[in-house]
């Protein structure tokens, strides 16, 4: 990613800001093109990939396996850098029971993984995240499933967290986990069975609640949603703000190194507010006509054609 | 332990193949934004992102050579490309051997006295493993070097071939490979059947030695069809939209 | 009988013993805060002093109540290495590290964990924003923070970074406005909750139409974390009037993190009082000294 801005170029931006039009033509309040893909990696639970025209593209894998429930219910991440360590941090405190790592093999593909530990003792935290995780326990105490959640990032362009989130809520939503059957073996023991039967699955429950995020960008006096690279150098602070469907703030964090004045910080809020419901109800459209045209397929027998790397 | 059939009485290979055929290869160039040249390249159920970076200044003073560039090439696999989700550490040995492998593969063919005191960089994620890793990196860095518009003698292509059961057979899948066959990668330059990299792990009759080389050597022939394909396809798309 | 153990007089009472808080296990009721002698909108007493660590530039040290941290600034000095490029601005590098013994859970000494990496960015994009980095091309300021004892995350980083903008007063660096920094916790209310049910709680919240009343606690403390729906952090310069730093979560309506930003800058306005009086304490001790 670029990483240095001339003076002429940032105020050729700012000045662009001030009069509403930028550089790529857009308004302030305006999203780029944004282009999604469920199910695109056939070894996970769950896939999608999210490309924001233009820019940023994201691989998102969800992927459920049998571990035994962490005591401490804790996120854990691993950072490589400062950029990674903000993103995991941020997406685990968003989606709140997350294990997040990421690490940078170079400078435009970074990759990042979080994984949800689902535990038992799922009552005693409140889960903004919204999956319900006692719905994930097989044995209690013992077994569970874990979901993990990879993000891989494949192209920088501006506006990394919300492309994301974004695809974190569509991998979700694409997720399927195997039904399993539970043996009473009587005093305390138990045994289990994974039913394998790709017809016969269960969805993640609460994924409706999934938050999504939307970040606004302070420029000058304005601020701005879905900021491009060069944008992102002129930014003087920005605000990360998570929304789930029902409009309910999931979290908010300020990022960047400039203030924001009180009257324009409630502003921000509540612009995030309404765009992120609005971005939400526009998601969920699209996942479900994909989830649809995939399931009338399969039941017509034709093949899906997944068209991954190949859509230009 | 009860054996996997690999070679079904009919001479049907796990998946379905026949013993000298190769999986299918799709694959495209200029897939990311930023990277100087990238390619996407799948070998049937594996599949690879190659980008590169350069040439461009060492990042490290240490790594100037005054009359050549440095060829660096990492690789990476993506936690959710096996079947068992699991986190590699960046300096996974195997991981290393692979990156350095490519890496003498293109050194020779390259032409890095071009590019003095500079740096080239080749970056691979594998998005999903279905063996054969090898031969997809260095197809798809093959692919991802043209894209950029290095300086090359000739496409560099690599096939494996091994000896499963009773039979030569070409492009093992991970099922065939994890039993214990014998295995053999080869990177061939097409133009003049000259050979870059020779890898082999395990054992192979001596015999049976000419007839797996030969194979992969066809195989081999077979991908430069496929590469060549592509780079001439998006040559063509990239002049038709110049001249629009 | 007992021959080891030495008998009390045949007159003897158990000793009286001032119990400060009732063993009863503390829930969340209206008006009434883990510690009973708190407000809702009450903060801890502050006690911050500057000039702890005789080494360092300028330091504070910072305790509310059962909140305890150091904080040390060294520098401006130059760039060490001289890879790290030219920068026409000065570098805030800030370090947040929590003691071992400083939380419930023992912490790993070695190096810096994820969270602790959080916190320092999070801390340094709090400061930057009043610290003239501008004036200071081809330097760097080291802001080190270690916590002693943590009495509830929020209120934890909420001193780091008030302690961390007095000691850079303290070090003489120059500055736009203090930042002060404070934390709030907001928690449904009512005899009803129990630990065990959130699925009766996220069910009810959905099917009752009565919608649960959140109260809003400032600077809560770790008993009262544990009850929390979520909870903000807000880094505030009060001449200025501009938020340096915001984070917040857990789910919430709008209108909750409206008050609660509010509630906060208020309470940032009195933290800033208590800021104030320790550097002119500080000033004072240097011209008797």
């Amino acid at each position: 990613m670029p990483g240095l801005i001339s003076p002429a170029e940032r105020d050729y931006i700012l000045k662009g800001i001030e009069c509403n039009i930028r550089a790529d033509g857009r308004q302030r309040p305006d999203y780029r093109e944004v282009i999604l893909e469920t199910g695109v990696v056939s070894q996970t639970s769950g896939s999608a990939r999210v490309r924001i025209a233009g820019g940023s593209d994201v691989l998102v894998s969800v992927k459920a396996e049998i571990g035994s429930p962490s005591a401490s219910q804790q996120f854990e991440g691993r950072g490589a850098d400062d950029l990674n360590n903000e993103l995991t941090q941020m997406m685990s405190r968003f989606l709140h029971h997350t294990k997040t790592t990421f690490t940078t093999p170079s400078s435009s593909s970074s990759q990042g993984s979080a994984g949800a530990g689902a535990s038992t003792t799922a009552g005693s935290s409140s889960s903004t995240g919204g999956i319900n995780l006692s719905k994930l326990c097989i044995i209690p105490g013992q077994q569970c499933w874990i979901l993990y959640i990879d993000a891989l990032v494949l192209d920088y362009g501006g506006n990394l967290m919300d492309a994301i989130l974004m695809g974190t809520r569509a991998a979700i939503f694409d997720t399927q986990i195997p039904k399993t059957e539970v043996q009473d073996l009587g005093d305390g023991q138990f045994e289990f069975e994974v039913l394998d039967d790709a017809e016969d699955t269960d969805i993640v429950e609460g994924r409706e609640d999934m938050p999504i995020c939307v970040t606004l960008n302070k420029v000058g006096a304005r601020h701005i949603v879905d900021a491009s690279p060069l944008e992102e150098l002129c930014t003087e602070a920005k605000l990360v703000v998570a929304v789930n469907r029902s409009g309910e703030l999931c979290g908010l964090q300020k990022g960047n190194d400039g203030g924001i004045e009180p009257s324009l910080l409630l502003e921000m809020i509540q612009f995030g507010k309404t765009m992120g419901q609005t971005l939400i109800k526009q998601l969920d459209l699209k996942i479900k006509e994909e989830a649809d045209s995939d399931l009338a397929k399969r039941q017509r027998g034709e093949p899906i054609q997944k068209l991954g790397f190949f859509a230009q | 332990m009860s054996r996997v059939e690999l070679l079904s009485p009919e001479g049907l290979r796990i998946d379905g193949r026949r013993p000298a055929e190769l999986r299918k290869i799709t694959s495209t160039t200029s897939v990311l934004s930023q990277a100087d040249g990238s390619a996407y390249l799948e070998h049937g159920n594996t599949k690879v992102l190659a980008a590169v970076y350069g040439p461009r200044e060492a990042r490290h003073r240490a790594l100037v050579i005054h009359d050549r560039a440095v060829l660096n090439v990492e690789l990476n696999l993506a936690p959710f490309s096996t079947g068992e989700r699991r986190r590699r550490n960046k300096n996974d040995k195997r991981l290393l051997e692979i990156a350095q492998f490519v890496k003498q593969t293109f050194e020779p063919v390259v032409i890095t006295t071009l590019y003095p005191r500079s740096q080239i960089d080749i970056y691979f994620q594998v998005i999903q493993h279905d063996g054969g890793t090898l031969q997809a990196c260095i197809n798809a860095a093959t692919l991802a070097l043209i894209d950029a518009g290095i300086a090359m003698t000739d496409y560099v292509c690599a096939c494996t071939a091994g000896w499963v059961e009773r039979e030569a057979a070409i492009d093992l899948n991970y099922t065939e490979e994890s039993a214990d066959t014998s295995e053999m990668t080869i990177a061939m330059l097409p133009k003049s059947s000259k050979i870059t990299l020779m890898q082999m792990e395990s054992r192979l009759h001596v015999d049976k030695l000419d007839e797996v080389i030969a194979l992969a050597g066809e195989g081999c022939k077979q991908i430069h069809e496929v590469l060549d394909k592509t780079v001439r396809d998006r040559a063509e798309d990239l002049a038709r939209k110049m001249a629009v | 009988m007992d021959r080891k153990r030495v008998p009390g007089p045949e007159l003897s009472v158990a000793p009286l013993v001032e119990y400060p808080i009732d063993h009863e296990r503390w829930t969340p009721q209206q008006e009434k805060r883990h510690d009973p002698k708190r407000q809702p909108e009450d903060l801890r007493p502050i006690y911050l002093k500057t000039g702890l660590i005789s080494q360092a530039s300028g330091s504070a040290y910072i305790e509310l109540e059962n909140t305890k941290l150091a904080c040390g600034v060294y520098g401006p000095r130059p760039v060490k290495k001289i890879g790290q490029g030219f920068s026409g601005m000065g570098v805030l590098n800030c370090d947040f590290k929590f003691a071992t013994f400083a939380c419930v859970k023992r912490r790993n000494n070695t190096r810096q964990d994820p969270q602790e990496k959080e916190l320092s960015q999070i801390l340094s994009q709090a400061l930057a924003p009043a610290v003239r980095l501008e004036l200071l091309p081809k330097s760097v300021i080291d802001v080190y923070i270690t916590v002693l004892e943590s009495d509830g995350w929020g209120s934890c980083l909420a001193a780091a970074i008030t302690a961390a903008s007095v000691a850079l007063a303290h070090a003489g660096i120059e500055m736009l406005d203090l930042v002060a920094g404070c934390s709030a916790s907001y928690m449904q209310i009512g005899p009803s909750i129990s630990s065990t049910t959130t699925e009766t709680s996220s069910s009810s919240g959905a099917g009752n139409p009565i919608t649960p009343q959140i109260q809003i606690f400032m600077d809560a403390d770790t008993e009262e974390e544990k009850y929390e729906q979520g909870a903000i952090v807000l880094a505030y310069m009060p001449s200025l009037n501009e938020v340096t730093h915001l984070l917040q979560n857990g789910k919430a309506e709008g209108p909750i993190i409206n008050q609660s930003v509010e509630h906060c800058m208020e309470a940032c306005n009195k933290v800033y009082a208590v800021m104030h009086h320790a550097l002119l304490e500080s000033m004072k001790e240097s011209k008797d000294a």
